[in-house]
């Protein structure tokens, strides 16, 4: 029951379930008092490293470090960890202010204690008064904020949660992303959140562990990743990206379906010659309805036009390449359906992976 | 079967095909349950021809024969005797299939399809079986004397524990197979989430898989001891006289005294008192949800 939360640290850590390998030797450093999201496509093993870390399943391979003290060994009732479940896991048998302190109570906590720990923790999720009640008296998102405050109850050296807004809709779960947020950085404690929405990483991580397939793919701050995604997979997963094959030919420029697109960002990797990957951000595109450009640009037909008021998506179409060019109102151009454009590909706005 | 549903579709021609299954049901309902009760409830009240059969009448003789020391105290015995052995036989069943329901599933079906063979087996097997374990010449106490346990051998029945041994036997496939579902569809976040406060795995089980399961526990306990009432052979073949219970003197009463009007009375108020008995038991565990004491 230490106050003070700490470092998190995965060394090689590998989880088989049979045949298949859900984790594939993750080496992970997670510093303390962050808050941390674990991302990816359902099926990643996000889920499963967060079972790993809570203890509830035990690694096949490889160590986790938390402390300086390996939990090798430590079953998950001894690690003094909170977690809020995908399911939420709130005993139906018991009303709120026990569920709470259901901790309290196997820590032999005094009747006074438990009341006055309770309170507090009601206060904190904005719930005050309704310990008494029973689970199903409450809505979806109070459900939420009670096993938040349970699972925070015992002051935990690191609070896990397993797609925790899950259940909610889409304007509750807004609001909560901002005020879990709020709630973690006012305690400090190291908090790693497992999500398959981008945009709730976004929100609340200071750091981000892309995961795909068992592996990490990128870890890092979230506008970090958003900038500079380290692979294909990365730079489509975190916002929407066109992604188009190209062939490097110099240390400088790659060539798209026959046109010249120089890039600042040809790594050392790429050898002139080898098939790769361009990725541009759908708000990097510019549509020129009038003019032709030398270099940095493709000619494309506007197939569809989603204009949804505060954003306008405009689709297009380059032979069999599909692309989308996403911008204010203010500078939508003056284009329709059927249209032939020249769409432009600013050099520092592309990305070039490996194919 | 097909016939009858087909004659059935064809009489129910124009009405809702949706009023098929409550009218098939209540028809079942009476054939199989109503009218073999209302025979019953009518041949409790006919009069008795000694050295002949029954003839029909209205008289509460059959009733009143049984409002006497011996019978109230061989009814308080069966039930006694009947809640002890589903007591029990829950009291073992539920960590096993709580234990079961989190095993691999080959090792479940296996369990499962193993226990339904013991199902399978009747009263008549399992008496015979129990008396040949628990006796003095071939039982078990011989493996006990060659393990240089005991002196000699002993026979272990007839005894109550015996009985009480037999019935809970009887009854422990039918309480695993009644729990199995319920405990499966128990999510199991539920014990992980009190793992990660704190709980051992022990502390786990009783403060939250038995407190959450408590009405599935209380309506497994009312089924088997419905169950055990019933047996009626487990008692001659592991009991003494004292222990034959209510069933046991219904079928005497039935088939060897050839008294149907007392066995149909008997009959009756057992069916009667283990309904108030169910009743109260529904009652108890309501309230207890509805007052939220945990």
């Amino acid at each position: 029951m230490s106050e003070t939360p700490g470092g998190l640290e995965l060394q090689n850590l590998t989880m088989n379930f049979g045949s298949v390998r859900a984790i594939d030797g993750i080496d992970l450093t997670l510093p303390e008092g962050k808050f941390v999201c674990l991302l990816g496509p359902s099926g990643c093993g996000k889920t499963t490293l967060l079972r790993l870390i809570a203890g509830l399943q035990n690694p096949s391979s490889g160590d986790i470090i938390f402390n300086g003290k390996s939990m090798t060994g430590v079953p998950s009732h001894k690690r003094d960890f909170g977690m809020v479940f995908q399911s939420l896991a709130l005993f139906p048998h018991l009303n709120i202010a026990q569920n709470i302190a259901y901790s309290l109570r196997i820590r032999g906590q005094s009747a006074a204690e438990m009341k006055a720990r309770v309170e507090e923790l009601l206060e904190m999720v904005h719930l005050p008064g309704v310990g008494d009640r029973r689970i199903t008296q409450l809505s979806g998102g109070q459900r939420q904020r009670v096993a938040i405050a349970r699972a925070l109850a015992i002051h935990p050296r690191l609070f896990l949660l397993d797609e925790p807004l899950s259940a909610l809709d889409a304007k509750l779960r807004e609001a909560m992303q901002v005020e879990l947020r709020q709630l973690q950085r006012s305690l400090g404690i190291t908090t790693i959140v497992v999500t398959h929405d981008q945009r709730e990483a976004m929100t609340m991580a200071d750091h981000v562990v892309i995961m795909k397939d068992g592996k990490v793919q990128q870890y890092g701050p979230p506008l970090e990743i958003y900038r500079k995604p380290a692979t294909a997979f990365v730079a489509d997963f975190i916002g929407a990206s066109n992604l188009m094959p190209c062939a490097v030919t110099d240390s400088a420029a790659v060539e798209l379906y026959g046109r010249k697109i120089v890039t600042t960002d040809l790594s050392d990797t790429l050898r002139p010659g080898q098939e790769a990957m361009l990725s541009v951000r759908p708000e990097d595109i510019h549509i020129l309805s009038d003019v032709e450009r030398e270099t940095n640009s493709l000619s494309a037909t506007v197939t569809f036009i989603r204009d949804l008021g505060a954003q306008v998506e405009i689709m297009l179409q380059h032979g069999e390449q599909h692309l989308i060019a996403t911008m204010t109102p203010k500078d939508k151009p003056d284009v329709a359906v059927g249209d032939v454009v020249c769409v432009e590909i600013p050099a520092e706005a592309c990305r070039v992976f490996p194919a | 079967m097909s016939a009858m549903e087909d004659s059935a579709s064809g009489a129910a021609r124009g009405f809702s095909l949706k009023l098929l299954p409550p009218v098939y049901a209540s028809v079942m309902l009476g054939l199989f349950f109503l009218i073999p009760l209302g025979i019953m409830l009518a041949v409790s009240f006919f009069h008795r021809v000694e050295g002949a059969f029954y003839e029909p009448a209205f008289e509460l003789t059959n009733y009143a024969r049984f409002l006497d020391a011996f019978f109230i105290r061989i009814l308080g015995f069966s039930i006694g005797l009947s809640i002890a052995a589903a007591v029990i036989a829950v009291l073992i069943a539920f960590p096993f299939t709580y234990s079961l329901t989190r095993a691999r599933r080959g090792t479940q079906i296996f369990a499962l399809v193993f226990l339904l063979a013991v199902l399978s087996l009747s009263e008549v097997i399992i008496g015979f079986s129990w008396s040949t374990l628990l006796s003095r010449t071939a039982g078990v106490s011989n493996l006990f004397v060659a393990l240089g346990l005991f002196e000699r051998s002993a026979a272990y029945y007839p005894s109550l524990p015996a009985l009480l041994l037999g019935l809970v036997y009887l009854s422990f496939p039918y309480t695993v197979l009644v729990l199995y579902p319920a405990l499966s569809r128990l999510d199991p976040e539920l014990s992980e989430a009190a793992r990660m406060m704190g709980a051992s795995p022990v502390r786990t089980f009783f403060t939250v898989v038995v407190p959450v399961m408590k009405r599935t526990i209380i309506s497994t306990i009312i089924l088997a001891f419905v169950f055990t009432l019933g047996a009626y052979i487990l008692p001659q073949t592991l009991g003494k006289p004292p222990h034959w219970t209510l069933s046991v003197h219904i079928t005497d009463q039935a088939i060897f005294e050839a008294n149907l009007p007392f066995a149909a009375a008997m009959a009756i108020l057992l069916l009667l008192v283990s309904l108030v008995m169910v009743a109260i038991t529904l009652l108890v565990g309501k309230e207890d949800a509805v007052g939220g004491k945990a």
